[in-house]
């Protein structure tokens, strides 16, 4: 079980250059919690309390907005979700359900904290998500705009 | 704080110091006895001189009073008794003996007395320097190193103690001492006397001036020695920083520097300490030559008989231990008067404010008395200015923000108010009552201040939130205890100087939280915690809590009824699945092993997690089931995993506490285990104590939570064996080690939650937790018991500085304490910054609404959040530059960038020099 935890990390190409032990460290530091498809996972605007990372199955990230559900992002093995509203220390700004029967990986915020002072690795490839994110953001906004 | 060190002994023990003074003064007769019924022996007993001619028989004991014959002339007291040459040796001897007696005791009754006195002094002082502590301004305070501070308290008032009872004591001691074994050498003969003052002067003179630069270095080591504790205290709060930064090797050079220089003064020390032993013990060994030659000279001459010689001699081996003593003392003096120098330094009387320690009451100010802030300005000791002059009247009751950013003025102004910084210029009072003279007795009674950084202390939640009603000194007048060891305490404190209350009396204002009776105080814990945000973390700590059958006896009567209406709601809500319940004949994949073998909690060591598998009998029961291999084998891998993860983590890392299942001290040995079984290539070829020692480790395996996959059904069908056999063949004697769980009654060593629902909430099921305990909640609540289950919350231990605690639990407990004795003014300084901002904003509404009609100051950086305040006060850099009221009223300090300005697009004004709110 362990073990494939830390293969389902290493699915995302921004934890491979982490050392198998300190992704050990952070499997062994959260919570693994199994949803079924259409559990809600996170609601939006609850307290930002836990970082996830998706080990199995796929989760949906959407946003509320009035009357309108905005389909955000779509997260599969690997992914990260509820970073920014721990590093903000905000609620969450969207919610995140479970697409299909979804596994995760719950990592408490303080946690979550910990490990960003104490393991540079991670800390570097939470930056390059963040990083791709912005990048990505950006090419879509062009891509709206052409539109 | 007295700077001179015999001033403060005596000032604090003169009493005491005449007393033993008095009862050396009585001891001497009898040592000077001792002294001279060796001579008596040789020259009476021995050699017959007390025998007339041809006498047989002697008079021993006659004593007559040489009164004058004014008064009648000599008084016969006894005629004494006639004795042969025999028996005037053993009664002499007799008498040497009781004199050998009563000087011991004497010297046993002075020793105590000494001691006694010396730990009386040392408690005194210790109180003195933490009461100087509780004393220095809040801004001084920070910036003592708590190493530090912990060292001088500790270790280097010590030698100050141990000399107390010495200061006086021991010179007069030992000076008569000496003063009678030369007094006694002079009468037996001149020459010999003289020899020995002689040897006495020299070592009285230059010793003592070989020894100055001793003295000097022992300051340089003190100073040092405290350097370096105050170093290692850095050290160890900062090293999760020297980690990250990789500046190990640099601090280790640092640390070594340090060792290097203590090591040099060290060194030289020894060396001149050797040297003056070696010239103490020269001298010391010379004199004897002396007496030898010119006291056997003497004798042969005949002008001295043996048994004076001999006295000399015995009197002289007296002579250098007191006069080494007295040499020691002196330079025990002179180091401790530094020491107590150094010390006495640290506190100038400027940085002391003075205590408030009278008990009449006090006459507050009136409600409605402003906040009058006049020409304040702050600087730091550098001289940079913190805080430009400002001057402005802030109405009470009112809300106000300050609005700027963190670490400028808005942080300087917000200290002040919260009396966190005393050293300001200008003027800030209240009615009369002036911010930096009123004292903690009056500020505690209308402010309380709540800052960034929750301090904590250990202790459980309710001890941390009443810390601010423990003001009522109330204690004092109804004294009237009997008990006569409490009266002892009472009277020893009294003469150390210390308080004579007990932390045990009633120290609690209950009046301040608004409550008359103790128990009533729960309720309002409860309530300001539900406003700080905690209600839901008190909750679930006491569903974690136990309670205690003796003082609990009817909620725990209740929780058969909670239990069965909380099972059929989990039920009626298809919830069961989400609970794992406990099962004699199940194994409970939420439980660790320990719980699943003995199907029970253990009620003390014996059959604790870390004893279970080395205990006798429970080891018989795992070697018949054929499981201490198995146990092992998940010893070695959570060994291994543990090793794996947490061998680079710092010492006291809290990730490594929380989450190792292997302690710090442990770890080098399980490294040691897991290295034997690698290198031997199989866990078999381990020793049985190193076997033992993996299946102790197995005990708190957890399959839910460790997840390493370990547990497979055919493990739990034996542990489900073992767990059958250790029941059935319990001896007697284990019977009061083990509560079984049982439907049918409370298991109170079981945590609430676990009687609540007689089975473990299953880890890694959606929402599980949440879903089961508002079930829970639903029903305790439906039942009347969920207030008194609550207050089981309040008993959570939180640990050294709060750590067992979340960042924002530890703020949430921190702020209740200020709410708690309902402050007219409280200062929130960035105590909400450990929240969310959606929590913060909730948790200041429900502030703001406790402090309705009260005065509330709180530090924001946005402006957007600080709309519904009577007033803002903006601060950029060093300066207030705005106020803005909520009627529209605006000041402007500055022309241009302020934010408030733009928000409310408020009046444009001149420099202001005052302001009104």
């Amino acid at each position: 079980m362990f073990k494939d935890e830390i293969a389902s990390l290493q699915c995302n190409p921004m934890f491979k250059e982490i050392d198998s032990a300190k992704l050990k460290l952070i499997a062994l530091t959260s919570t693994r919690t199994s949803y079924t498809a259409g559990d809600v996972i996170v609601s939006q605007g609850s307290p930002s309390e836990s970082v996830y990372f998706v080990l199995e199955g796929t989760a949906s990230v959407v946003r509320q907005e009035e009357h309108e559900q905005i389909l955000i992002a779509e997260l599969a093995k690997g992914a990260i979700f509820g970073e920014i509203g721990a590093l903000l220390n905000r609620s969450y700004s969207s919610m995140m359900v479970a697409k299909t029967d979804v596994c995760v990986l719950a990592l408490e915020k303080q946690i979550f904290f910990d490990l960003l002072n104490k393991v540079p690795q991670f800390s570097m490839a939470l930056m390059r998500i963040m990083a791709k994110r912005v990048l990505d953001l950006g090419s879509r906004y062009v891509e709206a705009q052409i539109k | 704080m007295e700077p001179n060190l015999f001033r403060f002994i005596w000032n604090n023990s003169k009493r005491q110091q005449l007393i033993v003074l008095g009862i050396i003064v009585l001891s001497l007769p009898f040592y000077f006895a001792s002294l001279d019924i060796p001579k008596q022996i040789i020259n009476d007993a021995l050699q017959g001189k007390a025998f007339a001619p041809g006498a047989t028989e002697a008079r021993f004991f006659a004593f007559t009073l040489p009164l004058p014959m004014a008064l009648g002339g000599p008084l016969v007291i006894s005629n004494g008794y006639m004795l042969n040459q025999l028996n005037l040796l053993w009664a002499l001897s007799g008498i040497f003996l009781v004199l050998v007696i009563i000087n011991g005791a004497f010297k046993y009754t002075i020793n105590v007395m000494k001691g006694i006195l010396g730990e009386r002094l040392l408690r005194r002082l210790r109180y003195v320097l933490l009461e100087l502590y509780l004393r220095l301004r809040p801004e001084d305070i920070r910036a003592v190193k708590p190493a530090e501070a912990a060292s001088i308290v500790k270790d280097e008032v010590d030698p100050v103690g141990g000399f107390a009872g010495d200061a006086f004591i021991l010179p007069a001691f030992l000076g008569m001492q000496a003063l009678t074994a030369v007094i006694f050498i002079v009468v037996q003969s001149l020459l010999l006397g003289f020899v020995a003052l002689s040897v006495v002067l020299i070592q009285a003179i230059i010793i003592p001036r070989l020894r100055k630069r001793q003295l000097e270095l022992t300051l340089q080591r003190q100073v040092e020695s405290r350097k370096l504790a105050g170093r290692v205290g850095e050290l160890v709060e900062t090293a999760p920083v020297i980690h990250i930064h990789e500046t190990g090797s640099y601090v280790r050079a640092e640390a070594g520097s340090r060792l290097g220089t203590l090591f040099d003064i060290r060194v030289e020390l020894f060396r001149r300490k050797f040297a003056v032993k070696y010239l103490n013990n020269l001298l010391a060994q010379i004199t004897p030559f002396f007496f030898y030659a010119i006291g056997g000279y003497l004798a042969l001459e005949g002008s001295l008989n043996i048994g004076q010689l001999f006295a000399a001699i015995a009197a002289y081996k007296d002579l250098p231990p007191p006069i080494k003593e007295l040499i020691d003392w002196d330079q025990t003096r002179a180091d401790v008067t530094i020491k107590y120098q150094q010390i006495v330094s640290q506190f100038p009387e400027d940085l002391l404010h003075e205590e408030d320690t009278a008990t009449t009451r006090l006459q507050l100010p009136e409600a409605g008395d402003s906040l009058q802030i006049s020409s304040l300005k702050a600087i730091d000791s550098r001289g940079v200015t913190l805080l430009e002059p400002m001057t402005v009247t802030l109405r009470r009751p009112s809300h106000i923000a300050l609005l700027g950013a963190s670490g400028g003025a808005r942080d300087v102004f917000a200290r002040i108010l919260g009396r966190q910084m005393l050293s300001y210029q200008g003027s800030l009072a209240v009615g009369s009552w002036q911010w930096s003279t009123m004292g903690d007795r009056k500020a505690a009674r209308i402010l309380a201040y709540a800052g960034a950084e929750p301090l904590l202390s250990s202790g459980t939640i309710r001890n941390n939130i009443i810390l601010s009603l423990r003001r009522a000194k109330n204690s004092t007048e109804k004294n009237d205890n009997t008990d006569k060891a409490e009266q002892k305490k009472r009277l020893e404190a009294e003469m150390s100087g210390n308080m004579i209350l007990s932390p045990g009396d009633d120290w609690l204002d209950l009046k301040a939280a608004g409550v008359s009776e103790l128990d009533a105080l729960d309720e309002e814990l409860l309530r300001v915690l539900h406003i700080t945000g905690l209600a839901e973390d008190v909750y679930q700590l006491a569903l974690l809590g136990r309670l205690d059958p003796q003082k609990e006896p009817e909620l725990i009567a209740r929780i058969p009824e909670a239990r069965d209406s909380i099972l059929a709601k989990l039920e009626s809500r298809g919830l069961t699945k989400l609970v794992e319940p406990l099962d004699a004949a199940r194994f409970n994949r939420h439980a660790t092993l320990a719980e699943n073998l003995l199907f029970g909690k253990c009620t003390g060591n014996r059959l604790s997690e870390s004893n279970l598998s080395s205990d006798p009998y429970v080891r018989s029961i795992l070697e018949a089931e054929a499981l201490l291999h198995p146990l092992a084998a998940i010893g070695l891998s959570m060994a291994e995993t543990a090793i794996d993860v947490f061998a680079d983590l710092p010492p006291g890392d809290p990730l490594f506490e929380r989450f190792s299942s292997i302690s710090e001290e442990a770890m080098p040995d399980f490294i040691k285990l897991v290295e034997i079984v690698r290198t031997r290539g199989n866990l078999s070829k381990l020793s049985n104590d190193g076997k033992l020692r993996l299946a102790e480790l197995a005990m708190s395996y957890l399959e839910s939570r460790h997840r390493l996959g370990l547990v497979t059904p055919h493990l739990e069908r034996r542990i489900l064996r073992a767990r059958a056999s250790l029941r059935q063949h319990l001896p007697q004697n284990y019977a009061s080690d083990i509560e079984f769980y049982s439907h049918e009654r409370y298991t109170s060593s079981a945590s609430i939650q676990d009687n609540l629902l007689f089975g473990r909430i299953a880890f890694g099921a959606a929402h599980a937790a949440p879903k089961v305990r508002e079930v829970m909640r639903e029903c305790l609540v439906e039942l009347g018991l969920d207030r008194d289950i609550r207050r089981i919350g309040l008993d959570f231990e939180v640990g050294p500085s709060g750590k067992f605690l979340r960042s924002e639990q530890r703020a949430g407990v921190a702020l209740a304490r200020c709410l708690l004795p309902r402050p007219s003014i409280l200062v929130i300084d960035g105590a909400l910054s450990s929240f969310s901002t959606a929590e913060a904003s909730e948790i200041l509404a429900r502030v703001r609404h406790e402090m309705h009609e009260k005065s509330i100051i709180v530090t924001q950086s946005q402006p957007e959040r600080c709309t519904d305040f009577d007033a803002v006060l903006s601060f950029e850099n060093t300066r207030m530059t705005n106020i803005h009221f909520l009627d529209g009223k605006d000041t402007v300090t500055k022309k241009s960038g302020n934010t408030l300005n733009q928000l409310h697009g408020s009046r444009s004004a001149a420099d202001m020099p005052k302001h009104g709110v």
